[in-house]
């Protein structure tokens, strides 16, 4: 399984993001993100279970067992008040992050210099 | 699981709570299989066939087993740590959704919890009882080496009385006993300052008592040996704690002081220790004194020197450290033999009989037949309680039936066996704790009831105070445990083994065919209890019955008794005479009263005086004792107490002069020393006194309702007015016989109007006393008959579900039968063969159940055969026609059946 610590990272904040409108069973979360990225991050769809509750141990979601509209019974994963924060810290450095790695792959040669 | 819940969202409790699993692994394999569900129905929307889409959708998820694994390492630790609190958690959930689903069906939940209240509450209100019975200790030293001793009887009966010097003799002659006392119980008429006169309980005891007891006196002293021995002050008395208390006002100075015992003054030398009240719980002392006090009291006290005079009711024995009670009856009956040899006249065949006390002494009575009666009650209450858990049983199993569904979809689920059967468990715990809880109301309530229903020798319930202390409140959580594992554990089992497929089935067509035969064994079980309940109750009734119809020689209806003793206020024979001649005249004044005469002794109520006889003109065998009951009694005697005479006349007013003494006897001492002619004019010697036989009288028992019909004596009190100064009873004969018991407050004015030192020591009427002589078969007969009828209940409504669901399953076969030919008779004759079985099996078990058990109350049926064959053949009859209404009353639609209609809606 993919393991790097820049694709952990992310995988937890695609999660963290996708909670963050409503609770959502694994299912849900997956093809949420399949449906938003394309099929961009892709990687075995499995791993999202070991990410939601390694999440849930570190406090960040919480679960609770309850029924889909199809009467399945079902995992529910919700954002805790933690999990909102580093939701909001984890995207400002995220986009601070990208946005100064993206300068740097587009910035002209000279402006180091 | 019929109600319509709210679709889908996380916060659906309920759910939650009845599906919690609390296995990490299992729960991680659920959310993987739900992901796979839907990610291969979404591959197959996209155009997937099934075959590739599970496929595909296996390919993009990966390893589930490695996803699972991983899930683990991140929970696992987690779950592990909080399984205890969730434990406790989950229970308070159990509890709960129990108390849900049990609101949902209160009429369910009120007959489970009326039905236990009833059993566990009688199995404690009999409990207690018999703890304050039987495990109640005397707060003495070492109790439990405490022995009772009693001289063996002439006829061989191990109980009776001994002398006193048979008491030296025991007590000297032995040491495996290593101290010996007398207690001989008595009443006595106690004088308070202040206070007016009263009878109480005194023991009178031998001066080591309470060495022997190993007791400290409350305040002053208790009775030494000195104060035993000739020479030393006698009128020295030991008051009870409870009597300083409530009649001398917990007096510091009342030791020292005088009180009055029988007119006496005696000096008060000390208080008991609080909570002692003797040895003799059916009648707990208030004072003890010394045997040299005899005298003092107005007693003959020369009888401490005579051999033959056999009148110490109880001796009671230490047994010397590490001996058994074996040894110490060894070592006796080594010593009678002794005693025999140098004595062979006053011995005779006479033994020595040791019983371990148990705790309190039964006067003159073994111990152990105390124990046998609470034995019996408990049997009965246990029986009942153990069909009250038969038939919850069944109940359950049915109610789990129709659950079957909600536990199949719960199994499907995820939700674990042991999680079932756990939630299953909880709810019948739950149910037996309300029922425990009522139980302890219930028991309240029936020692209210039972307070004034006499047991076994003089013991009332109220008399030993049973509480519903700590011990008993335990056993009683106790029985609701293990009846609510009893009840509830099997039928859960059953349910949490079936499968759920099975269970969705179940829920539509009844129960498997195991659970089936499972409820039919309970209802054979309970048709079983409630035969033997039955037949017990049965034995009871008649028993009652026959006692209370029984000729027993006079006439018990409209007779008042009234007994009391003008010796204990200081008459002597003459005055005494005087008091009685002018109390039978006020009487005699009283509304309604028809006859009124005097007697030492009344039918029934026991014989106190018995002697030899020789008869003129009768050779006596040579091992034949000729011993007679003797009472003494005033002119109209016979004719007051409703005797019918054989021949001759009553005692009269004729018989007062001192021409020579003159007896009523009855007719077994007419028939068996006058045999062939008539006994009237005959004589007999008493001693050196000739008595002329003036009338034969019908046989009365005296000494209790068993008794042997003995020879009886009554000789004419005023030819012996010394009697006069004893306890007398007046039986007042009344012409109003529902008005009885109406007269004995005015007897009691009268008396006192005539002289108000003398206590009253039985104010009663006949039917009172013969109701309180048969109050434990009464009281046996009532617990069991009440009990076997709600037996008998429970088993026919158990046997009418059986049979009812057996026909609602097969209608669809039964119909095609009848449409094929076959009678409604037909039809029904199979169901019943093959329904009915627990019917003919639980009738089966019960007889034998009977047979066995019954012989235990052989005891309390005042000589009816416990197998009875009448009753026992009476009891199946009364089974057999109730339990075959109720298999054939749901067997009647099969008249009416209609085989299109039944089959159409298949």
């Amino acid at each position: 399984m993919a393991g790097s610590d820049l694709f952990t990272g992310t995988l937890d904040l695609v999660i963290l993001r996708v909670l963050q409108w409503e609770p959502m069973h694994g299912y849900g979360v997956g093809r949420w993100i399949r449906d938003t990225t394309d099929g961009v991050l892709d990687v075995d769809e499995g791993a999202l279970y070991p990410a939601l509750h390694r999440l849930e141990r570190d406090g960040l979601v919480t679960s609770e067992w309850g029924r889909t509209e199809k009467g399945r019974r079902a995992r529910y994963y919700a954002l805790t008040r933690a999990g909102r924060e580093r939701l909001a810290e984890e995207t400002r450095r995220w986009n601070e992050h990208s946005g100064a790695v993206s300068a740097v792959l587009s910035a002209p040669r000279e402006a180091g210099a | 699981m019929t109600r319509r819940r709210e679709a889908g969202g996380p916060r659906d409790r309920e759910f939650r709570i009845a599906d919690y699993a609390p296995d990490a692994r299992s729960e991680a394999e659920d959310e993987v299989r739900h992901y796979l569900e839907e990610r291969e129905a979404e591959l197959r929307a996209e155009g997937h066939s099934p075959e590739e889409a599970r496929q595909l959708a296996r390919e993009r998820f990966g390893d589930p087993d490695e996803v699972v694994g991983a899930v683990e390492a991140v929970t696992g630790p987690r779950i592990r740590a909080g399984r205890r609190s969730q434990w406790l958690a989950s229970l308070v959930e159990d509890v709960r959704f129990t108390i849900r689903t049990l609101s949902r069906q209160p009429g369910f939940a009120l007959m489970a919890v009326l039905t236990l209240g009833l059993g566990i509450g009688a199995n404690t209100a009999i409990f207690s009882v018999a703890s304050a019975a039987l495990l109640r200790q005397p707060p003495v030293q070492e109790p439990e080496r405490l022995v009772s001793v009693h001289t063996t009887c002439r006829s061989g009966e191990p109980r009776c009385a001994s002398s006193y010097p048979d008491y030296t003799d025991y007590r000297e002659g032995q040491s495996s006993i290593e101290d010996l006392s007398v207690v001989a119980g008595e009443q006595v008429n106690l004088g308070l300052r202040g206070a007016a006169a009263r009878l109480v309980d005194a023991e009178l005891v031998s001066g080591n008592y309470f060495r022997l007891l190993g007791l400290t006196p409350a305040r002053g002293r208790l009775l030494q040996p000195a104060d035993d021995r000739p020479g030393s002050d006698p009128a020295v008395a030991v008051v009870s704690h409870a009597l300083w208390r409530s009649g001398m006002g917990a007096d510091p100075d009342a030791v020292g002081g005088t009180l009055l015992i029988n007119r006496t003054p005696f000096t008060v030398i000390g208080v008991a220790p609080e909570g002692f009240r003797g040895l003799t719980l059916a009648r707990p002392a208030d004072v003890w004194v010394s045997l040299h006090a005899l005298d003092a009291l107005g007693e003959d006290g020369s009888v401490l020197e005579q051999r033959g005079a056999r009148w110490i009711g109880d001796l009671v024995g230490r047994l010397a450290d590490g001996v058994t009670v074996e040894r110490a009856r060894s070592e006796m009956r080594a010593l009678s033999d002794r005693l025999a040899e140098l004595d062979p006249a006053a011995r005779g065949p006479r033994s020595i009989t040791v019983d371990p006390p148990g705790g309190y002494i039964v006067p003159g009575r073994d111990p152990a037949e105390l124990d046998r009666f609470v034995f019996l009650l408990h049997g009965v209450v246990g029986l009942t309680l153990l069909l009250a858990c038969a038939n919850l049983a069944n109940l359950l199993l049915a109610r789990a039936t129709a659950r079957s569904a909600e536990m199949g979809l719960r199994r499907a689920l995820g939700a674990g066996r042991n999680r079932i059967v756990r939630q299953l468990v909880t709810e019948s715990l739950v149910l037996a704790l309300a029922g425990g809880g009522a139980g302890v109301g219930v028991a309240a309530l029936m020692l209210i009831g039972l307070s004034s229903l006499a047991l076994p020798f003089g013991f009332t319930v109220a008399g030993l105070d049973p509480e519903l202390d700590a011990g008993v409140l335990a056993f009683a959580f106790g029985l609701t445990l293990a009846a609510g594992l009893l009840f509830g554990l099997a039928p859960a089992i059953r349910t949490s083994r079936v499968s759920p497929s099975e269970a969705l089935r179940q829920s539509r067509s009844g129960p498997t065919a195991g659970t089936a035969r499972f409820q039919a064994a309970l209802v054979a079980v309970q048709v079983a209890l409630s035969l033997v309940l039955l037949t017990g109750a049965g034995l009871f009734v008649r028993t009652l019955r026959d006692a209370l119809t029984e000729d027993y020689g006079f006439e018990t209806e409209g007779l008042t008794l009234f007994a009391f003793d003008p010796s204990t206020a200081g008459h002597t024979g003459p005055s005494a005479a005087g008091l009685m001649r002018s109390l039978a005249e006020r009487a005699q004044g009283l509304p309604g009263v028809s006859a009124v005469s005097v007697g030492r002794d009344v039918p029934l109520l026991g014989s106190t005086l018995g002697t030899f006889v020789t008869v003129d003109g009768y050779q006596a065998a040579p091992d034949e004792e000729m011993r007679i009951e003797l009472n003494f009694a005033d002119p109209g005697w016979f004719a007051t107490l409703g005797i019918p005479m054989v021949e001759g006349r009553d005692l009269s007013t004729a018989d007062a002069g001192p021409g020579g003494h003159v007896a009523v006897i009855n007719r077994t001492m007419a028939d068996r020393w006058w045999p062939g002619r008539s006994a009237v004019g005959g004589t007999f010697n008493i001693g050196s006194r000739e008595v002329r036989v003036v009338g034969v009288a019908k046989d009365t028992r005296y000494d209790g309702i068993q008794a042997e019909q003995q020879p009886h004596v009554t000789l004419a009190l005023p030819q012996n007015q010394a009697r006069y100064a004893s306890v007398v009873v007046m039986a007042v004969r009344t012409d109003r016989p529902g008005d009885a018991a109406s007269l004995l407050p005015a007897l009691a004015d009268e008396l006192r109007a005539l002289d108000d030192r003398i206590p009253i020591i039985l104010s009663s009427t006949m039917r009172n006393e013969l109701g309180r002589i048969l109050s434990p078969q009464r009281l046996t007969a009532w617990l069991m008959g009440g009990f076997s009828i709600l037996a008998l209940l429970l088993a026919a409504v158990g046997l009418y579900g059986l049979v009812n669901y057996a026909v609602t399953r097969r209608l669809p076969e039964l119909a095609v039968r009848s449409a094929l030919g076959a009678r409604a008779g037909e039809l029904r004759g199979a169901v019943v063969l093959r329904h009915a079985w627990p019917l003919a099996i639980g009738t089966v078990a019960g007889v034998v159940g009977a047979l066995a058990l019954t012989p235990l109350a052989a005891a309390f049926l005042l000589g009816l055969p416990p197998r009875d064959p009448a009753t026992i053949g009476a009891v199946v009859v009364v089974l057999l026609i109730t339990g075959l209404l109720a298999v054939l009353l749901p067997t009647l639609r099969l008249e009416r059946i209609e085989p299109m209609k039944v089959l159409r809606v298949e």
